[in-house]
């Protein structure tokens, strides 16, 4: 935004984002050196993006110049709301927070008034910039969360010395720049939703401008919130990302055919931590759009085979349906969701048990898509009946262990089956995999008072850093709540029936007692199984967990969603 | 959604339609980042 170049684009996307009627904003910050490295050493020892404590009193006049010259380049632009990003640890923030800010000059926290400083110009020389020409929306935390932050209280305080200089103030919480409270910025699948509603309302009733709150809130929340005047309106990201015509939908009364964000955190954990463009998990077509929102519509209807009911397996089934083939989804068992079904299966998985709903009463909608349940596909099945494409979507074969001694299948089981309800849990658990289904398992026991150790040949840094680690760190916290243990850099070396043997990294071995053995270690493509229908089908994609690729939802519904596309 | 790489490119343009056409009042860009450098202290990058 500091270029004035800018204008020639941003324009363009303006003019994109107010075709419809809606308005235009862009969040201004400075750039953070947090893109894919995080928790950056800091002088007062609490991770900050940018070190206010070293920056020199030039440097700070400088970033307040910086702000301008991207509003006045936003104005040109034609955006019409200015966001001034004051939450999370940003620059303002920081400098209001005595925990941060240990400068002695002017922009210090010596005082109130100083430390507000900071906030004050920038906002003066942004609004000396654009007049009245923008509105400029101010994001707030109600709080930090880091200990011996501002009060809410204060913080309010802090809104009322700007609200003259902002038109609209949205509220949120937490710093960005400290890992384990990313989860509560980005309230994750094990948070509650709506978690800022009681705070932003304590600003509504302080301010005299419109407040707004953001943080998971759901559209019933929202509908409540500002029915009663506890805020005036309500931002929604994810869910945004998950469906983009959710709030058309709920206008028009169609809730239930709002696709529902699950909360996994692909989308930001790419971006933050990964230097990668954001994706769904839900929604394959977001942030694609030159792949896929002009796609031509098909020349051609073919008879298609979905092989196997779970998540890739309804998407596959539900896109090419929804493209015109004639679709036949075939699933070995008596109801559409798969492994997905039992994954949901915790008390704190709501949100996907109701996307899988969802996707399920979506697939049942579609007028060229037959369900076959209780069938098993085969090769010669689908050669006979005259199937000219298929997608493979057979999920994997669960990793066990053939070396054991043990071979009491009621000792030691797979994660599946303890989801499903296959198999029981006792007293004492071990949870072999630290992934993010045997961390959910451990949270699941946990709280139901079993004892549970979880070992993991990776090192702690590396736990759960694969796919979504916002998710991984509130995982973390809330075991920590429980009672556990976690062995990194451990591996299973045997089952007897005096206990779990487990090896560590140097070859140091030790016994662990335990009733039940759950196996949370993945699994593997049944590559032959794959072959047999490649060589029958003259059409094949392999799609979801079988495909050897991650086993998680994004996967699963990215890669059966551009099967199904170009078919 | 966020530029998160200091370009508006033709995809970035695209991302906003469905959002543009869902029904929100605002769609917001995030992360326009208003320099190109920081200020060369405050680069803490671990080693």
């Amino acid at each position: 935004m500091s270029d004035p170049h800018i204008v020639v684009t941003l324009s363009q996307w303006v003019e994109a984002a107010r075709r419809w009627g809606a308005k235009a904003e862009v969040e201004l910050v400075p750039v953070a050196s947090y893109f894919g490295t995080h928790e950056v050493e800091s002088s007062v020892g609490i991770p900050m993006d940018i070190d206010i404590n070293i920056l020199t009193h030039d440097e700070i006049k400088q970033f307040i110049e910086d702000y301008a010259v991207a509003a006045r380049h936003a104005m040109k632009a034609g955006v019409d709301i200015i966001n001034v990003h004051g939450a999370h640890g940003q620059l303002p923030a920081l400098l209001f927070n005595p925990v941060f800010n240990k400068r002695t000059d002017e922009y210090g926290a010596q005082n109130f008034e100083n430390r507000c400083r900071f906030a004050v110009e920038l906002l003066d020389a942004i609004r000396a910039e654009v007049g009245n020409n923008c509105a400029i929306e101010y994001r707030l935390s109600c709080t930090d969360i880091v200990e011996g932050s501002p009060s809410v209280e204060e913080v309010i305080e802090f809104a009322k010395v700007i609200q003259g200089k902002i038109d609209m103030l949205l509220i949120s919480r937490g710093c960005l720049a400290i890992n384990k409270l990313m989860p509560l910025i980005l309230p994750c699948t094990y948070i509650d939703h709506g978690i800022n509603i009681e705070y932003a309302a304590k600003f509504n009733a302080a301010l005299d401008i419109p407040v707004g709150v953001v943080g998971a809130v759901t559209f019933e929340q929202a509908e409540e919130a500002v029915a009663s005047g506890k805020v005036e309106y309500v931002a929604m990201g994810r869910q945004n990302i998950a469906d983009p015509d959710c709030v058309n939908k709920a206008l028009h009364g169609h809730e239930d055919d709002i696709c529902p964000c699950i909360r996994c955190n692909t989308c930001i954990s790419r971006s933050h931590f990964f230097m990668k463009p954001p994706r769904c998990a839900a929604n394959p077509k977001y942030n694609r759009g030159m792949d896929y929102n002009y796609m031509p519509p098909i020349t051609k209807q073919k008879k298609v085979a979905i092989i196997g009911g779970g998540p890739a397996g309804i998407e596959a089934a539900r896109v090419a349906a929804e493209r015109g083939h004639d679709v036949t989804l075939f699933g070995k068992s008596d109801i559409l969701g798969g492994v997905f079904r039992d994954a949901g299966a915790a008390p704190f998985k709501e949100d996907l048990r109701k996307y899988l709903a969802y996707v399920i009463r979506k697939a049942h909608e579609q007028k060229n898509l037959t369900i076959r349940m209780n069938t098993e596909a085969t090769p010669e099945m689908l050669d006979a009946e005259g199937f000219e494409a298929a997608i493979i979507a057979i999920g994997n074969v669960p990793f066990y262990p053939t070396w054991l001694s043990c071979k009491d299948p009621g000792r030691v089981v797979l994660v599946n089956d303890i989801d499903s309800g296959a198999a029981q849990a006792g007293k004492d658990i071990v949870i072999v995999g630290a992934g993010i289904t045997g961390l959910e398992t451990a949270l699941r026991f946990a709280r139901l008072g079993r004892n549970v150790t979880v070992i993991d040949m990776l090192d702690r840094e590396h736990i759960g850093q694969t796919v979504a680690p916002i998710n991984a760190y509130a995982l973390f916290d809330l075991l920590d709540e429980e009672r556990w243990t976690l062995m990194c850099e451990t591996k299973l070396a045997d089952v007897t029936d005096e206990g779990v043997i487990i090896e560590d990294k140097d070859g140091n071995r030790q016994t662990l007692s335990a009733d039940t053995v759950i196996l949370a270690m993945g699994g593997k493509p049944n590559t032959d199984a794959i072959r047999a229908f490649e060589h029958a089908i003259p059409e094949t994609y392999v799609v979801g967990d079988c495909n050897g690729q991650l086993g998680n939802l994004w996967n699963s519904v990215t890669t059966a969603f551009d099967a199904a596309m170009v078919l | 959604m966020a530029s998160y790489d200091n370009h508006i490119t033709r995809e970035c343009v695209e991302a906003i339609i469905p959002f543009a056409k869902g029904g929100s009042s605002v769609v917001a860009m995030g992360s326009g980042f208003i320099n190109k450098e920081l200020p060369a202290a405050c680069h803490h990058v671990p080693a």
